[in-house]
Parts: structure tokens; sequence; C-alpha cells
């Protein structure tokens, strides 16, 4: 009996130990950006323009190129996400192959590599197209590359909501639609902002995709269909091809961790009062 | 299945932006065919393998094609981040459920879905400034498959225990009721029946994990040192498939352009056979 | 004679609502004691805190005393493992592991004792034998369990219980979720192993509760708390009960 204590005690020891080391690597790469970036940022760094190629300056026309990209990407994205998911788990029992067909080119499509999207990407929206490098071709090739992440978390999402609402309907002869709008999506919600949010903070993190689609450019964008440079691949850029770029590079960093901590944040929040309020109702 | 019309009004509507979504993947393995053909034709498949070394130009005559230091590259970070990554990700994935107490749990998940949050550019950096340096000290020239394989793996991490983490979530309760009423330990528990009533989202948390890897590219490009050459020892610089697109398609024209193409579909190609073993591996636990 | 489990003063609350308060019951070595009275008023808490399984709810608490041959289960630290040994448990959705049929004996009789393959094997066609089985599994004791029936799903759930050998079985209305032809052979099943264990059995089948049981106890709602308002032995609560409840409940259901 002893013997078996102590293997359950080393056992219970060792696991503790993954978990405190993942914590450690996470609180060593977060402690890192931080300390080297906070010195570094203020209202200036946001706002100006580039100078020296990064080396000094802010960053706000990539802020501005970024909030762009993102929201053309989301724009495609989420009506398309929706849409597949909402037939994927509601309707897949009427038609088969069709949802077959569609499930497995989700899957493949969210196995495929970003670089491979931005091969794509430069192929057909920048030279097809007739983009160029754009902001446009860059939000567009990201709305593919987030398409199969949002739609599967929206898909699980509806699917975790529990069959006996869906029986209780039919039985009750509610259309499905309504259903869906009523009942099924505010239960799900969780899920579905969960899903939102993983789909931003990739479009958001997303580097290689963009390089030869929205390419390097700098300066502030006039339109969509301008070159426009993300946060992301300026850190890249600043930390392989400009010496002494380092310190920017931090700080960058930074503003793009805290970005994403934000949405994070945010869409928490809104999923608590979405909740709250359905629960009223 | 009787629809109202109402319904059947949204069920078209869906199933067009569906299609559309379908639409999506054929458009680009149809891409990358069209423009990798030209250097299928006038370079050849087996130059991709026999060459003697990777010196691409645009003219197929004067320049050498060998993508296998990529592949195996590829292969080898992969497959190093995998073996750290996965059982570390179930583990984790088990402490939440079994051994953190409530509120420890919760932070837990809550700072692994940030992990899973940090951008890949932002582990590369890290990589570059602070990883590479130490490794460096230990066995020059730091920049190498070892930094490769520990960034790749911090990186997949997330996604393992992410994904787990909901497998196991998903057991039902009553399985675990069962075990607690006959006395089994909590480890027997784990073992016997977490692990076997989620194996099949816990194999497909390591799969989509090993996609995420061999996919990844700007880390990759930050810390393993982009030398083309097959690696000896674990400190050596490596070049993977993804990077030497990241790398090349700036300034590639012609025939070396097409093959980076080429080498876009390769990795298409395996991740589809990933895939598919996956799906075959489902469908099979599903007969059992 | 000296009862196999005495209960003394037991309450139990959920987030600071009382399930059950003030509950002091006896429960005597191989007899069936069957708990009824309506939907909750507290029987399956109570039927928890006899193998600890309240420890798996979050917020929930016990006081009073619970004794199991001298040792104290209440908030006590004993080995919760070796007690739920000794004290099985039958849910009421049958909920055999997604493993194959074998597996599901040999799970428990593995992590208890060291036995060779042969062993296992011996035991698991005894078990099965015991709890009628045998005869329909035989030729597939490798297929999932989970493709049996309901009712061989309780069976084989009883069977797993049984593999500890437990002195006490607790039975959390076991056949609800079954037809009455599988809770006939369940019940005939209850019926062969009542000397050899002790059964407590929560039921909302009153004739049930009659058939089988030597004992009975009736919980009642009080102000949206549960509590024991008549225990004794089954022929006398049927025939002649004293609570104005219990008179009222059982007549309700006879009439």
């Amino acid at each position: 009996m002893t013997d078996k204590t102590l293997s359950q005690d080393l056992i219970c020891g060792f696991i503790w130990c993954v978990a405190l080391g993942i914590t450690f690597m996470f609180c060593w790469i977060l402690f890192d950006i931080i300390s080297h970036g906070i010195p570094e940022i203020s209202w200036t760094f946001l706002t100006s323009s580039v100078q020296q190629a990064g080396r000094s300056g802010g960053i706000g026309p990539i802020i501005i190129s970024t909030l762009l990209i993102l929201l053309v990407c989301l724009c495609v994205s989420i009506p398309l996400a929706l849409a597949t998911a909402i037939l994927l788990s509601e309707f897949s029992n009427s038609h088969q192959r069709f949802t077959r067909l569609i499930s497995t080119s989700l899957e493949i499509l969210a196995g495929i590599p970003s670089i491979v999207f931005g091969l794509f990407g430069n192929a057909f929206f920048c030279i097809i197209c007739g983009l160029g490098f754009s902001i446009l071709s860059g939000g567009l090739t990201l709305a593919c590359m987030v398409l199969p992440i949002l739609t599967r978390s929206i898909e699980i999402g509806l699917r975790s909501v529990s069959d006996d609402y869906r029986l209780a309907g039919a039985a009750l002869a509610i259309p499905r639609v309504k259903l869906l709008w009523r009942i099924i999506l505010p239960a799900a919600t969780p899920g579905l902002v969960a899903g939102l949010m993983l789909g931003i903070g990739r479009a958001l993190a997303e580097t290689a995709a963009l390089i030869f689609t929205s390419g390097y450019v700098d300066r502030m964008p006039g339109s969509l269909l301008d070159s426009g440079r993300a946060l992301s691949i300026h850190i890249y850029d600043l930390a392989m091809n400009v010496s002494g770029g380092e310190t920017n590079a931090y700080a960058t960093a930074l503003i793009l961790l805290v970005l994403l901590l934000v949405i994070n944040l945010v869409a928490q929040w809104l999923s608590h009062r979405f909740l709250y309020r359905k629960v009223q109702l | 299945m009787s629809l109202s019309p109402l319904d059947k009004r949204w069920f078209w509507l869906c199933r067009f932006f569906a299609f559309t979504c379908a639409l999506i993947i054929c458009f680009i393995i149809l891409f990358l065919f069209v423009e990798s053909i030209p250097a299928i034709q006038s370079i050849g498949l087996e130059r991709f393998f026999n060459d003697s070394s990777w010196h691409p130009t645009p003219d197929p005559s004067t320049g050498s094609f060998n993508l296998s230091a990529m592949l195996v590259g590829t292969l080898a970070a992969t497959l190093g981040a995998i073996i750290f990554a996965g059982p570390l990700g179930i583990l984790a994935a088990i402490f939440c459920h079994f051994y953190a107490p409530k509120q420890i749990a919760y932070l837990f998940r809550r700072m692994i879905e940030l992990l899973a949050g940090i951008p890949s550019v932002v582990f590369g950096f890290w990589g570059l400034v602070t990883l590479a340096p130490i490794i460096r000290n230990l066995a020059p020239p730091g920049p190498s498959l070892c930094a490769g394989i520990i960034i790749l793996t911090m990186m997949i991490l997330p996604t393992v225990v992410l994904l787990s983490d909901a497998a196991i979530k998903n057991i039902p309760k009553k399985y675990i009721e069962g075990a607690a009423a006959l006395g089994l330990s909590r480890w027997s528990t784990i073992k016997s029946i977490v692990i076997r009533a989620s194996k099949e989202g816990l194999s497909n948390a390591i799969m989509l994990a090993t996609g995420r890897a061999i996919g990844e590219t700007m880390a990759v490009v930050m810390v393993c040192g982009n030398i083309a050459q097959i690696p000896n020892s674990l400190f050596d610089p490596i070049r993977t498939l993804t990077a030497n697109i990241a790398l090349e398609l700036g300034y590639a024209t012609g025939q070396h352009r097409s093959s980076l193409f080429f080498s876009g579909l390769l990795l298409l190609g395996i991740i589809t056979m990933m895939v598919l073993i996956s799906e075959k591996l489902k469908s099979e636990a599903i007969r059992d | 004679m000296t009862p196999l489990i005495s209960i003394k003063n037991l309450s139990i609350s959920y987030k600071q609502k009382f399930a059950l308060q003030h509950v002091n019951l006896d429960i005597f070595s191989g007899k069936i004691l069957a708990l009824i009275g309506p939907s909750g008023c507290g029987k399956t808490s109570l039927l928890n805190c006899l193998n600890r399984m309240t420890d798996l709810i979050p917020d929930c608490l016990v006081t009073g005393s619970i004794q199991l041959e001298q040792l104290e289960l209440v908030n006590s630290n004993i080995d919760v493992n070796q007690l739920r040994q000794n004290v099985g448990m039958i849910f009421q959705k049958p909920n055999p592991f997604p493993l194959s049929i074998q597996e599901n004996i040999h799970l428990p009789l593995r992590e208890h004792a060291k036995l060779s393959k042969s062993e296992q094997l011996g035991i698991s066609e005894d078990l099965l034998k015991r709890v009628g089985l045998w005869q329909e599994v035989e030729n597939r004791l490798t297929k999932p369990a989970l493709s049996l029936s309901g009712g061989q799903q309780q069976r084989l759930c009883i069977a797993r219980a049984l593999t500890l050998n437990p002195k006490v079985l607790l039975m959390d209305e076991p056949c609800s979720a079954l037809d009455p032809l599988s809770t006939e052979i369940i019940e005939n099943l209850i019926n062969q192993i009542r000397h050899e264990i002790t059964i407590v059995i929560v039921t909302h089948n009153l004739a049930q509760a009659k058939r089988l049981s030597d004992q009975t106890a009736v919980f009642w709602n009080h102000n949206q708390c549960g509590k024991l308002i008549e225990h004794d032995q089954t022929k006398k609560i049927f025939e002649s009960p004293t609570h104005p409840d219990t008179i009222a409940y059982i007549k309700g259901l006879q009439g």
C-alpha cells in the first residue's frame, strides 16, 4: 500500500513540475518583453511615424495598417464562418455528403501553413486580382486563413448546446432558424466569443502570410489599396534586417502583446454581459 | 427531415457560404499547382531530390534545386517539438482537471490561453535575442535545430493543452463517478479511463499541433540559422521548407519562384496526408 | 444487534442551502434498506455521503456523524479509495466505462489486487455468471461494453461493483432507467445477493421497496429541506404507517 502511495505521490509531483515549468517559461518570455519594452513606450511612440527604418520614431502608421488589415479580414470571414458553422451543426444530418465535403476541406484548410496562404495570396490577390501589395490583399488572405478556426470553434460552440433545446423546439414547431437565434446562439455565446478571440488572435499574430501580400511599406496607408506594414512584420523586420532595431522591436512586441490581451479581455467582458442579459430575459 | 420555408431560405444561404469555403481550398490547391507546373516541367521532380545543393536561379539550366535538406530540417524540428510538447501538453491538461485546486487550474488555463495568443514572431524574437545566445554559450553557433525545437515546443504546447483540456472535459461525468465509486486511485482513473475515453480528442490535439509545427514559419526563420544543410547534430543550423519560402519569395523570379511554389505544394501534400491519417484514425476509433 | 452503519444528526447542504437535516438512522448488516420519498428530499445526497461521493461535489457541506464499524466517515481523514472498495455504488443510469466488457471487470481487479491474467478471467466469469450475464456475453467479452442494452449494462455495473467484495452496496434508483423486464431481472439479482451484502437502495417505486426491502426509511420535504420522517420494518411502514405524510404518500400511490 505504501508502495502505491509513493508512486502516486511521485506522479503527482511530476505533474506539478510540468505545470510549474510551463508557467516559468511563460513568465520568462513575458518578463523579458515587458522589462525591455516598457522604457521605450510613450504616446509619441504610438503615434509618430517610422524613422530610419524603425531604429527611431514610432509605430503610428503600423498600428493603423494592422487594424485595417484586421477589419478587412473579419468583415469577410465572420459571415462566412458563421453560416458554415450553422450548416455543419444545425443542418448537418440532412445532406451528409455535402457537409462532409465542407468539413473535410475546412480540416485541410486549418492545417495549411500560413506561408502557403502567403504564396496563394501573393499569386491570387496580388497578381491575378491586380490588388498588388495592399491592405486589401493582406486582409483577404488572412480571412481565408482564419476561416477554419472561426468555423470550427463556432461549430463546437453550437454543438455543445444540449440537443434537448432542439428537440423541445421541434416539438413546439418553432422554425429552426428562430430557435437558433433565440436559444442556441445565445446559449453558445461563450464558445462563439472564444472562437472569435482565437481568430482575431491568429490574424493579429500572423506574419508569414502578410509579408508577400500586404507588404513592407511603413508609411501611413492612404487607402485599402496601399501597402501597409503590420505590427508583426515590423518586429520581424527590425529583429532580422535592421541592426540596432532591437529596442524598438521590444517595444513593438510589447504593444502587440498588450493589444492581444485587451482584445481577450474585451471579448470575455462582452460574453459575460451578453449571457447576463439573456438570463434576465 | 422537413424544413419550414423560412428554414429553407436560411439553409440555402448557409450552403452557399459553406460552398465558398470549400471553394477556397480548391483555389489554393489550383494556384499552387498552376504556379509550380513550370518548375515541375522544366526542372523535373527528381532534380528536387537529386541535385547537388539548393542554389536556385531563374534559369533551370544553371541552378541546382535540391529540397531534401529543407525537408529534413522541417521533419527534424517538427519531430523534436512534438516529442516534448505532446506528453507535456497532455500532462498539463490532466493537471488542470485532476491535480490543481480550482483557482490554480483557472489561472493556469488563462495563462495557457495567453500563451496561445503570443504571436510566433514574438516567440521568434525572444528566441533570437535570449535563447540563441544561451545556446551559443553551450554549443556555437546558437541559432540551430535545438533552438528551433525549443521554440516550436513552446509554441505548439498551448494547442496541445487547450485541445486536450477540451477533450478531457468532454468525458461524461458518469465515467469519473464510476471510477471513484470503485475506489480507483487518481492516476489509475486517468490512465485507464480518462486517457482512453478521450483518446480521439488527444490524438487529434497532437495531430493539429504537429501540423502547426510543420507550418510554422517566422519563429523558425528567426532562430534556426537558415543554412540549407542536413544537420549532423542538434546544434547545427537548419533551414525548413517554410523558412525557405519566406526568405526567398521576395526576390525570386522565373523557375526559382516556381520551385518555391512547388515546395509549398510539397508542404500542403504533407499536411493533407496527416489530415487524412487522422481522419482515418478517427473513423477506426468509432468502429472499434 | 449493533448496526453496521449508524448515522447521527446528519445534515447536508449545497451552497448553504440544506438538502437534508438532522437524520438519525441505523443500517443493519445483511439487510436491505429502502430510502423512499418524493424527489428532492435528499435521498441521493444521503447515499452519496455513505461512500464520500460528496467529495466530488463542489460546495457540498456535510455535518454530523456516520460510523461504519467504528470508522467515522464524515469529514474525517480516511482513505476514501479504501472506503469505496468497501462501499460499492450503482448509479441511476448504467455507467460502464468505454472499454470492453471484460476490461470493465478487470480494471478494478487490477487496481486493488495483483492477479494473473487467468485469475482475472476466472473471476470475471464468476461475476458475470452471478449477475446472469455470462450466457449473453460469453462470445463477445472483448466487445465494447457500451454495445450492451441498458439492462445488461446495469448488470455489468453490478458485477463490476461486486469485484471488490464490498460490505455495502449503494443503489441509486438502479432500475429507473430500465424497462420492466430488465427491472425484474435486476430485482431477482438483488434477491440473490441479499444475504451476502448490505444494500441501501433509493427508489421511487414503492412496490419495489415493498418487494425488496427489509427496512424502509421515508423522507419528506419540509420547507424545502429534506427530513427523515419515519423508519421501521418495511412491513410496518406499508401496513401501519404512523406519520401523516407517510400515510398520504403510501395511500396516494396505492390509490
